[in-house]
Parts: structure tokens; C-alpha cells; sequence
């Protein structure tokens, strides 16, 4: 009873205070402006599952059928974008492709069952990126000082807050009094009352590619060993925030199956069993995981935001432990792990033993007569079609045990990891100047020290790491807020030529954190309501040599977009982006190399416009010019639609593009909508066309249909592709089928 | 002095728009921590940044500003700035010598500037430069630069321009040794009171235009935060600002990647007109 009258004193005295606050606020009179349904959510539940499919089409396949709740969340449709965006940057950065499944499912799991605003922690609240750290702490400040949350409503009147931010994160929020959503009435609930997905995926490229001709007589050459067919299942049990177990088999194309050389049937298989929330328990991994610790210079497994027109996105934050459910061959880790949550320590241990591809040389050791074995490199393709690439599969056992214990106070954090890691074959001594410093051994151990620290509206963060050679990575940085208008953001790194580790993801150039240096810094800046202009500059050097770079270089990148939304169904933006590094000098003949700098830029205009309820059209020109000595443009032209009415099941998303580059230097990477779960965002180059065509039917509550066909022509080459993925011809076809089973 | 020319020489081979005369460089530590802007800035530095700005002063100030670049003693810089408000204008004298007493520049100017309500403000300065080099002599030289700020939005945008040197004087025709002809453009958004972003582009007649921008933080009353780069070529900045009673204390430092530190610290003292 006591406690009852307390609580209403408290919500008494917090509903004067924010009152108080709401009069004196002018974002509250903006906050007026939302449509309303977006701020009183639908009771959930009753149609769960329909909303749940509504999201993730929204991710991958936007506007698709059961739109009876889009109209009210443009939101979700702004974050699919920014995710696109992301994606789009750091391909391009990269030129690789990477997973953003669990990202992507993380965000439906939220959708489906919502955070409770009384109940987050700031790690809670930060971890998918909806809002910012200040924002984060100032809702578990303002819980602290004022007491539960009443309503939804009462989140425009706590400190950072701005429309942009509320709008974003209300599809995932509730407000409830409830002690423990996690609760669970009875263990047939916890197993049964979650969530059965299965997912079948095929796909083929229909035109003959060179690795499935077989051999003439006489001839000679490798072969693909399987059929172009590609397969992918997935099965997944979820329960939010308690428990998900399944497992995940692909067949890539070329590899055999239930065949010869893949006796098991699929190549690839993943499984996981994943508990959260069981008493001191935060979380318990058995079969393949991730983990993510500190800034990821040391451990980040997974998915990683970098560099991207989310200027002041520069801060890595995630669970220490996450499920994995991807097809990504290489990089997570199997075996067992946990988190222990005991006051504001949280403590996390690891251990995991996976077989690694690699390609293993025996050696003469002409000192003892004998042969030794060593692993030359280790490889990422994942990839098992040919003779060489079934011979380096799961050649290579690696072991990796680690920990980390974390003490933290709401935004504020300072954590140790330490990890060791073994291969039972040493990693061969490199040989070539620019590698040299490269790790090589069969043994690695990496530990340092990780901090996050909220001072008002500055956010600082970093991680030092060592390695057994007393190596050293370090990032510093910050975040900060100065005002509703501009946020900035400051990042400094070193990391030295001789540093390594396995699962390292750190912020900057390279793939891995050794030989860089740089300093970047970004602002993000809101003028005008509708207005929006985010830039960076990084400068980076590299005191020793690289692949193809044979003396220290450096480089520097600039990026600026401006972001203008005149209304909710106009989406325009201008991106301007110049990066120079330094290469050798093409063409050089000399028995020196010299370097010569290379500078690319990308210009990019963007229009999305959603025509109607049902139909939103979309438009792209993005210029490039390359420049290494000589100069050279290409540029991508594409027009989007997709076609998604209420209440009917069938949806439509096609593109039409038209590309025209001088070579593969001016490529241009675009993202391209694909099946569920699936992405793509090739980089097109040479003269041509691209089409593609996605159908999405839901056939009942629990069958969705998927199909996808896509077309690429070259009007100035006789063949794409390359090597044995050649294809003799200049058009490409691509199908791809997928049906989900929810129940 | 044979260390004093190399290093000058290659300097200026390495980076022609961060040594192209030490008259064009940004003066008061506030315009260094900012990324060398100058042209929309506000204080009584402009004297010698962009004219137009001492237009907006209502005080008498006075200033004065030194700067090492690159840790090299040669390379010093030292400038002293004086404003003062009357009923037809705004007078301001700035006085700069660098170098050493076997290479020195120097500069005498006389700006004149006036601002048209809050908005607008007009400068313009005569200089008298002077560069000696001992045992070969000396040269005098007259030139003139101008320029104007406007307040795009009122308290919040500042715009600004100058040039200097619009007549293309040379030094020695004989040599071509130019003084050179430089202009900049900037804008300053100050959202609040608190916060200043500001970004510049400026192109000397004979080099590729450098890019600036820069932030401004008053954390406190008493305290500015400053941070800026240059691009083309790249320089990190960063500075801070002490603001007492009448006298400010402005302290910057510029990172070069190749060719390292250069501090800055310049002290104002501001008292207001007599009624």
C-alpha cells in the first residue's frame, strides 16, 4: 500500500515536473505534429505476427502487403534507409560483403516485443542505434530522478530528446508497469509460445559459367565439382529476450551436395542455442555465437558500423555475446559462452575451437631433416568448389578462449578483455617487405583496457589493446552533442605495424587494426527543420608498406551529404565523397616504385518519392570519377518502383538502371533489393543494363512466397565475369526463390 | 641560414598554401584553433584576418598574437592589433613581423572599416610591407586589401569575404616574385550562443584552394573549446579560450602530419568607451 502511495507521489510529482518541462520546451509543440497513431502504438499481440512481417519487409522489401499499420510508422522506413545507406558505404569501403542478418534481426525481435522505457538499461537503449548516448542516459537519468515512465508521451520532455529521435524509436518502445516482461508463467511457454521460422532459398545463375563446362578431352583446367544451384535453410526458434535455437546450412554454387566431396550434404552448417535473462545469467551461448567486446580491437565478430554519412556513428557498443545465425564461414565462433550480470559488474567468458580454411605447406627443415607443416594463409571465401578449395577446407583448428569483465554505470563503462588464441598450425613467416610485421606463429594473446564516460553532453569512449609482442592498437574518441543543431564527433587512432588479432573490426581503413594512424572528425548538422548536412574528414597515414604500396603512405577521405525532406513523401539527398590514397605508380617501369596518388569521387543524388499509398517511386544519378594518373568517369543511373497496396498480398519492387564506366577503377556500388534476408549491393562497371524484379505473396498466415529475377547485360564486353565464373555471353540471368514457414 | 633556406624551399615545395608569405597567415589563436579560418570572424584580429569584422566592435581592444610554425625558430610570427570604435567608422591599426634578423617580413597597416546597422559591415587596410634580407638588402612595397561581412540570418549566419592583395603587386618583376593575391570566403552558423560551426574556402591566385572548417564550444562562460582542419593540404587544429574580465587568452595548436606542431597564443584586452 505504502509503496503504491509512493509510486503516485513520485508520478504526481514527475507529471508537474515535466509539465514544467513541456511548456517550456518547444519540441513539445513540434512533437504535436506526429500523427497520432504513431504515438499511441496499436496494442500488439492481437495481430503480432502480421506486424512483425510488416517490418521485416520493410527492411529488405519495402512497402510489401499487410500495410494496415504502415501508414502510421514512416519511421520504420527512415531506418531501413539509413541501414541501406550504412551498407552501401561500407561495401564500398570494403569491397566485400558482410553480414547483417543478426543486425536485422535484433531489430524485428524488438519490434515484436517491444522495450519497456521502464525496464531498458542505457545498453539496452544505445544497442540498435535509435538513439544517441546522451539520449540513452538521459531516459534512465530521467527514470531515476522522476520514476517510471507514465506514458509514451513523456519522452519529449526528457533532456536530448528531439522529434527525429522519438519518432524513431517508438516502433520498438512501450511503457508498462509490469515488474518483469521478461517473465514467463511456465516452461511449455518459454518452448512452444515463441516463434518457428523456416527458411528455404534457392538460386541459380541460368547461363553457363565457364566452371561447369566440362573439360574436352585433352584439355585441361580446374572445374567446379558441383551444380550451380545454390541452397540456403535456415530454422530458427525465438523467444524475445530468453531463448532462440536453430541452425542455418548453405550450399553455395559449384559445391557439391550430399555428394563426393560433401558426404554431409550442405557445406556449411551453423547451429546455435542461446539463453538470455536466466537469473545471474544475462546470457549463456552454446554452438556458434558472436562477441563483441569494447571498440573491437581486439574482439568484434560480426558486423561492425565503420565510416558512413552517419557522421557521428562512430561508436561501437553491443552485447559482450549474440546468436549466430549467418552463412558467413569464417568469422564467429563456435563452442560456449556466458555472460554473468552480478550488480554493475558484468563479467564474460568464452571458449571456442573452430576449423579454419587454410592452405597448409609442408616445409623442408634443413637444420633438423625434417618436414614441417605451416598454414600460409588463412581464407575467408568460404567457398568450396574447386580441388585447392576443398583441400584448404577446415584445414586449420583455431582456438580461442577469452574474457572480459566490465564495470558500468549506465552510459559510463570501463571493461578488461583479455583473449589467447592457438592454431595447431603456425601461420608461415612473411616473406615480402610490406607483410613482414604481419602476424605469423601458432600462438597469439591479445588483452587491454576499454571505457566509455558520459560527461554532460560529452560522450568519450576508447580501448587500448595489446598483443604478446607488446604491440599496441589505440583508439580514442568522442561524441558530443553542443546543441540540438550540431553534434560532433572526434576519433583518433594508432595502430602500430606489428599489432594483430584474429576478430579485431576496428574503426578506420583497414580490415584489420595494424599499420594505420589517422584522425577523423565529423559534424552533424540540422539548420533547418527539414534540413540536414553530415560531413567528415579522416586522415590516415601508414608508417610501413602495404599490398601494392611499397613505401609509407597516407590518404584522406571527405564526405558530405545534405539531406532534405520537404514533406513525409519526399526524401531528397546530395552526397559528395573524395578519398585519395596513395598507390604505386601505374605504368611505371622502373626498377622503383614510386607512388602516385589515387583519388576517387563519387557524386550521388538521390529521390525517393512515394507516390501514393501503394506506390513509392525511386531515383539515383551517381557520378564517379577516378583518377590514378589518369582520369577516368563512370556514372550509374537507376529508377525504383515498388508497388505494395493495402490488404493485398502480392508486392512489387523492380529497378531499371543503366551504367556506364570506363573500367572496374569507376565502378558504383548500389544497393539492390533482394528475398528476406538476403542483399546485395554489387558495384557495376563497363557499359550497360541492370534489371531486377522482386515478387513478395503472402499465400496464407504462416507461408510467404518470395521471387526474385535479375538481369545484368554489358553492351561492350562479350563475356562477364571472370576466371571460372565466366560466362561467354554479355547477359547474366539470376533467379532466386524463398519460402518462409512461420508457425 | 643555408638550414634556414632549405627548409623554407622545401617547404614551400611541400605545402605552398600553408607558407605562402607570413602575411596571409590567420592571426589570434582563436582563427588557428578554428582551422585558420578568417574571413567570417568577429574580433580584433580582423584587423589583419578581414577588416569587415572590426566593423562589428564596440569596445577599444587590443591584442596581440605570436605563432611558431612547425617548432622552427625561423618561422616565427608576431603580430599586435589595435581597435578603435569612433562615431564614423571603426579604426584599426595591425602591426606583424616574422622572421629572423637574417630574413624578415613586416607589415604597418591602416584599416578602416564600417558597418551599415547589425548587418553589414565593410573594411578595407593599406599596408606597408617591408622584407629585408640581411647583407642583400631591403624592399618596400605598398599594397591594399578589403573586406565585407553580412549576417545572412541575424545573430546566427555571418558570411564573409576578403582579399588580399587585388592588384597583383610583385615583389621583383625581374624574378616574378609574387606578393601573393588571395581570397576567402567563409560562413559562420552560430545556432547558439554557445555553439559556432564555421567553414572557409580559400584560393591563392597561383595554388589549389584549401578547405577549412571549425567548431567553437563555450563550455562555460569562462571557457571556449575550439577544434578545425585544413584540407588540401591537411592540417588537424585545436585551441582553447579563456575569457576574463577584459582580457581573453587564446591558446591553439596546428598538426601538420609531415611536418609537425605549430602553437599559437595570443592575449585581448577589451575595455568599453568612455561616455
Amino acid at each position: 500500500m505504502r509503496l503504491r502511495e509512493n509510486n503516485k507521489a513520485t508520478s504526481e510529482a514527475s507529471l508537474r515536473l515535466r509539465r514544467k518541462a513541456q511548456r517550456g520546451n518547444p519540441k513539445f509543440k513540434d512533437l504535436l505534429l506526429l500523427d497520432l497513431p504513431l504515438c499511441i502504438l496499436p496494442k500488439r499481440g492481437n495481430d503480432l505476427r502480421s506486424l512483425l512481417l510488416y517490418l521485416l519487409f520493410l527492411f529488405i522489401l519495402p512497402y510489401i502487403s499487410l500495410a494496415q499499420e504502415r501508414k502510421q510508422k514512416p519511421s520504420i522506413e527512415e531506418i531501413r534507409d539509413d541501414i541501406t545507406q550504412i551498407l552501401e558505404t561500407v561495401s564500398e569501403e570494403t569491397d566485400a560483403a558482410f553480414n547483417l542478418d543478426a543486425f536485422l534481426e535484433q531489430l524485428v525481435d524488438l519490434y515484436q516485443k517491444p522495450m519497456n522505457l521502464n525496464r531498458a538499461s542505457y545498453e539496452d537503449l544505445t544497442n540498435l542505434r535509435l538513439l544517441s548516448p546522451e539520449q540513452a542516459d538521459a531516459v534512465v537519468r530521467h527514470r531515476e530522478q522522476f520514476g517510471n515512465f507514465i506514458s509514451i508521451y513523456e519522452l519529449q520532455a526528457v533532456e536530448y530528446m528531439d522529434v527525429d529521435a522519438i519518432t524513431r524509436m517508438l516502433p520498438f518502445v512501450t511503457v508498462r508497469s509490469d515488474i518483469d516482461d521478461y517473465q514467463i508463467q511456465s516452461i511449455k511457454q518459454l518452448l512452444f509460445e515463441g516463434d518457428f521460422e523456416l527458411y528455404l532459398r534457392y538460386s541459380q545463375i541460368l547461363e553457363e559459367q565457364d566452371g561447369y563446362v566440362p573439360l574436352d578431352s585433352g584439355e585441361t583446367g580446374t572445374r567446379y565439382a558441383g551444380n550451380p544451384s545454390r541452397f540456403y535453410t535456415r530454422f530458427r526458434y525465438n523467444f524475445p529476450n530468453k531463448l532462440s535455437y536453430g541452425f542455418t546450412a548453405e550450399k553455395d554454387a559449384g559445391e557439391e551436395f550430399f555428394h563426393d566431396t560433401q558426404p554431409r550434404g550442405y557445406d556449411f552448417y551453423s547451429g546455435h542455442l542461446f539463453v538470455r535473462n536466466a537469473s545471474i545469467f544475462k546470457s549463456i551461448a552454446v554452438g556458434d555465437f558472436e562477441a563483441k567486446f569494447g571498440q573491437g580491437l581486439i574482439m568484434w565478430s560480426g558486423f561492425g558500423f565503420g565510416k558512413s554519412p552517419f557522421v557521428t556513428n562512430i561508436k561501437k557498443s553491443s552485447e559482450a555475446l549474440k546468436p549466430y545465425t549467418s552463412v558467413d564461414e569464417n568469422n564467429f565462433l563456435r563452442g560456449i559462452g556466458t555472460t554473468i550480470e552480478a550488480g554493475n559488474f558484468e563479467i564474460t567468458g568464452f571458449f571456442s575451437q573452430d576449423r579454419k580454411d587454410a592452405n597448409i605447406e609442408l616445409l623442408v627443415d634443413t637444420l633438423e631433416d625434417d618436414f614441417i607443416s605451416q598454414a600460409t594463409s588463412l581464407q575467408e571465401s568460404g567457398l568450396h568448389r574447386t580441388e585447392s578449395e576443398l583441400e584448404d577446407k577446415d584445414a586449420a583448428k583455431q582456438l580461442i578462449t577469452g574474457g572480459h569483465i566490465k564495470f558500468q554505470k549506465r552510459a559510463s563503462h570501463l571493461a578488461l578483455t583479455a583473449t589467447h588464441t592457438r592454431l595447431d598450425f603456425p601461420l608461415g613467416a612473411n616473406t615480402s617487405p610490406y607483410n613482414q610485421f604481419q602476424f605469423s606463429g601458432d600462438r597469439l594473446t591479445n588483452f587491454g583496457m576499454d571505457y566509455a564516460l558520459l560527461i554532460k553532453n560529452f560522450y568519450f569512449f576508447g580501448e587500448v589493446a595489446l598483443r604478446n609482442n607488446w604491440s599496441v592498437a589505440m583508439l580514442y574518441g568522442f561524441i558530443a552533442s553542443l546543441d540540438p543543431k550540431v553534434d560532433i564527433s572526434v576519433a583518433y587512432r594508432y595502430y602500430q605495424k606489428d599489432y594483430f588479432s584474429f576478430f579485431a573490426n576496428p574503426f578506420g581503413e583497414s580490415r584489420n587494426p595494424f599499420n594505420e594512424q589517422g584522425i577523423y572528425a565529423g559534424i552533424s548538422l540540422k539548420p533547418f527543420k527539414k534540413i540536414q548536412l553530415d560531413t567528415y574528414i579522416d586522415y590516415f597515414k601508414f608508417p610501413w608498406l602495404r599490398y601494392q604500396v611499397d613505401a609509407p603512405s597516407n590518404g584522406i577521405d571527405f564526405l558530405a551529404q545534405l539531406t532534405w525532406k520537404p514533406t513525409k513523401k519526399i526524401e531528397l539527398y546530395g552526397r559528395y565523397k573524395n578519398e585519395t590514397k596513395q598507390e604505386n605508380e601505374p605504368g611505371n617501369t622502373s626498377k622503383l616504385d614510386v607512388l602516385a596518388d589515387v583519388n576517387k569521387q563519387n557524386i550521388r543524388f538521390n529521390a525517393r518519392y512515394k507516390v501514393s499509398e501503394s506506390i513509392t517511386l525511386e531515383n539515383r544519378f551517381e557520378y564517379v570519377i577516378f583518377n590514378d594518373g589518369e582520369k577516368e568517369n563512370g556514372y550509374l543511373i537507376f529508377q525504383d518502383i515498388t508497388y505494395s497496396a493495402l490488404g493485398f498480398p502480392l508486392s512489387v519492387s523492380a529497378r531499371f538502371a543503366l551504367f556506364d564506366t570506363k573500367s572496374y577503377d569507376s565502378r558504383v556500388y548500389a544497393y539492390e533489393d533482394d528475398v528476406l534476408y538476403s542483399y546485395s549491393i554489387p558495384g557495376f562497371y563497363n557499359k550497360g543494363t541492370r534489371f531486377y524484379l522482386v515478387l513478395s505473396y503472402k499465400a496464407t498466415r504462416n507461408i510467404d512466397l518470395w521471387l526474385r529475377f535479375a538481369q545484368a547485360y554489358v553492351s561492350n564486353q562479350v563475356t562477364i565475369g571472370s576466371g571460372l565464373d565466366e560466362i561467354d555471353g554479355n547477359v547474366r540471368n539470376e533467379i532466386r526463390g524463398q519460402v518462409r514457414f512461420k508457425f | 641560414m643555408k638550414y634556414f633556406i632549405i627548409l623554407f624551399t622545401a617547404f614551400s615545395f611541400l605545402c605552398p598554401s600553408i607558407l605562402a608569405g607570413s602575411f596571409d597567415d590567420a592571426v589570434g589563436a582563436r582563427s588557428s584553433a578554428l582551422g585558420n579560418h578568417t574571413s567570417a570572424i568577429s574580433d580584433v584580429f580582423s584587423v589583419s584576418n578581414n577588416q569587415a569584422g572590426i566593423g562589428f566592435l564596440k569596445k577599444y581592444t587590443f591584442g596581440i598574437s605570436a605563432k611558431n610554425k612547425f617548432l622552427v625558430k625561423e618561422l616565427s610570427l608576431m603580430d599586435a592589433a589595435a581597435v578603435l570604435p569612433t562615431k564614423t567608422g571603426v579604426f584599426g591599426l595591425g602591426v606583424h613581423y616574422s622572421g629572423t634578423s637574417l630574413f624578415s617580413e613586416s607589415k604597418i597597416g591602416i584599416a578602416f572599416a564600417k558597418s551599415f546597422g547589425d548587418r553589414f559591415s565593410f573594411g578595407l587596410q593599406f599596408d606597408y610591407l617591408n622584407f629585408r634580407i640581411s647583407e642583400y638588402g631591403s624592399k618596400n612595397l605598398f599594397t591594399f586589401e578589403a573586406g565585407v561581412q553580412y549576417f545572412l540570418v541575424p545573430e546566427k549566419l555571418l558570411a564573409g569575404a576578403h582579399i588580399n592583395n587585388p592588384l597583383r603587386l610583385t615583389l621583383d618583376e625581374e624574378t616574378d616574385e609574387k606578393l601573393p593575391t588571395v581570397m576567402r570566403f567563409g560562413l559562420n552558423y552560430s545556432p547558439s550562443k554557445k555553439v559556432s560551426v564555421l567553414a572557409e574556402v580559400e584560393k591563392d591566385l597561383d595554388y589549389a584552394p584549401v578547405f577549412k572548417a571549425g567548431v567553437e564550444y563555450r563550455v562555460v562562460e569562462k571557457l571556449a573549446l575550439r577544434g578545425g582542419f585544413n584540407a588540401n593540404p591537411f592540417q588537424a587544429a585545436f585551441g582553447i579560450g579563456l575569457y576574463l574580465k577584459n582580457l581573453t587568452i587564446d591558446a591553439a595548436s596546428l598538426f601538420h602530419p609531415q611536418l609537425g606542431v605549430s602553437p599559437h597564443l595570443s592575449l585581448t584586452y577589451a575595455f568599453a568607451r568612455k561616455q
